[in-house]
């Protein structure tokens, strides 16, 4: 059985090499326009990362033509776009085309349903996310894609754009990230959402980049202190994900929080290798254009992400 | 030139004493400024390693 994987960065050498782990053999193509013969002989297929919308919808497109269906990552409004662009023709070809597959959005929209399914009367939900003071390249891309411009909410059954980076918050995700200053960031969890999940009335999505600054104060004090720098306390490379779904009962409302750390590159690679996997054996199945939340069940889900590591956290505030 | 030196000696001290000191300020103020914690964290999911 073969999978194609798209794209050329640190995610689709990691993809690949999972999936290699996972006894599948991987094609790679590093661009979408020069779909070779080999593509035929392809089960699945994974668009990762490097590429923009017009080269997503070029490979989606391509492999829909030849019967095949497709994991995307989707971090834009314009690459989701461009997948729903081709959603009559995944339902007449009978293929599942499944986007939003990563961390935020992806693990957000499952936990978001997760949340949602332990409330009698759920009402809002807040994405938050963290990523570490001094970033690779894929961290800085979502933070420069997340912070630039306006960001997309969902109020009162309507969607609004506001100015992202406005909106400061403090938001305690697992440790060692703790308490950790967020703000209103783009994100595809308000577009997505509101159709699976009806009667919620609030999405927002806020983003934030973890100590920013102690890293240039760690370094000037690596410089003064020698040695002996190494012993101060440090929050490493952690990145965090948390969700709050909040609900309204009779004795007032009441939040469910799920929350999740671990280092960029799993957190980017391990959903699209387990949906890929679940898409091959059979467990995800469907035709047309799908969110994470439209297909896949949320509890299932996490235990396969634990499989490879990453452990979704629930926040007990009862202690 | 030996006080000169001298002189050099005690101003990079006195620069790291100076460094170390606003490093320590800065930490307390940090721990100052955050809230205790919202919760406790737990596993969620039941298999895995």
């Amino acid at each position: 059985m073969k999978t194609a994987v798209f794209g050329e960065g640190g995610i689709a050498n990691r993809v690949s090499r999972d999936l290699f782990d996972s006894r599948i053999d991987v094609v790679r193509f590093p661009g979408a326009f020069e779909l070779t013969p080999e593509l035929n002989d392809c089960a699945l297929a994974v668009c990762t990362d490097g590429l923009d919308a017009t080269a997503l919808l070029a490979a989606a497109a391509g492999c829909i033509d030849r019967g095949i269906p497709v994991v995307a990552r989707c971090q834009t409004e314009e690459e989701w776009e461009a997948l729903g662009a081709l959603r009559h023709e995944a339902s007449e070809a009978d293929l599942p085309l499944l986007g939003c597959v990563g961390w935020s959005p992806g693990i957000s929209n499952l936990m978001a349903l997760a949340g949602y399914e332990l409330l009698d009367d759920p009402r809002q939900i807040r994405v938050s996310w963290i990523v570490p003071g001094s970033p690779g390249r894929s961290a800085l891309r979502r933070v420069q894609q997340s912070v630039s411009g306006t960001a997309v909410s969902f109020e009162g059954g309507a969607w609004i754009r506001s100015a992202a980076g406005e909106y400061e918050e403090q938001v305690f995700f697992p440790e060692p990230l703790g308490w950790q200053v967020v703000r209103l960031a783009s994100g595809i969890e308000p577009l997505t959402l509101p159709s699976a999940l009806p009667g919620i009335e609030r999405i927002v999505v806020k983003g934030g980049i973890a100590g920013f600054g102690s890293d240039w104060a760690f370094r000037i004090a690596g410089g003064v202190l020698g040695k002996w720098a190494a012993r101060l306390p440090r929050q490493g490379g952690w990145s965090g994900l948390r969700v709050d779904v909040t609900g309204h009962g009779f004795d007032g409302s009441r939040t469910v929080t799920f929350g999740l750390l671990d280092l960029i590159p799993n957190l980017d690679a391990v959903p699209l290798v387990t949906c890929a996997l679940m898409i091959l054996n059979d467990e995800i199945k469907g035709s047309g254009v799908f969110a994470p939340e439209e297909v896949i069940e949320p509890g299932r889900f996490f235990e396969r992400i634990a499989e490879r590591g990453l452990r979704v956290a629930r926040l007990d505030r009862s202690v | 030139m030996a006080r000169g030196r001298k002189g050099k000696r005690r101003k990079l001290k006195l620069l790291r004493l100076a460094a170390v000191g606003g490093l320590i300020a800065w930490i307390v103020k940090r721990k100052r400024a955050t809230p205790p914690p919202e919760g406790v964290w737990r596993d969620h999911t039941k298999s895995g390693p």
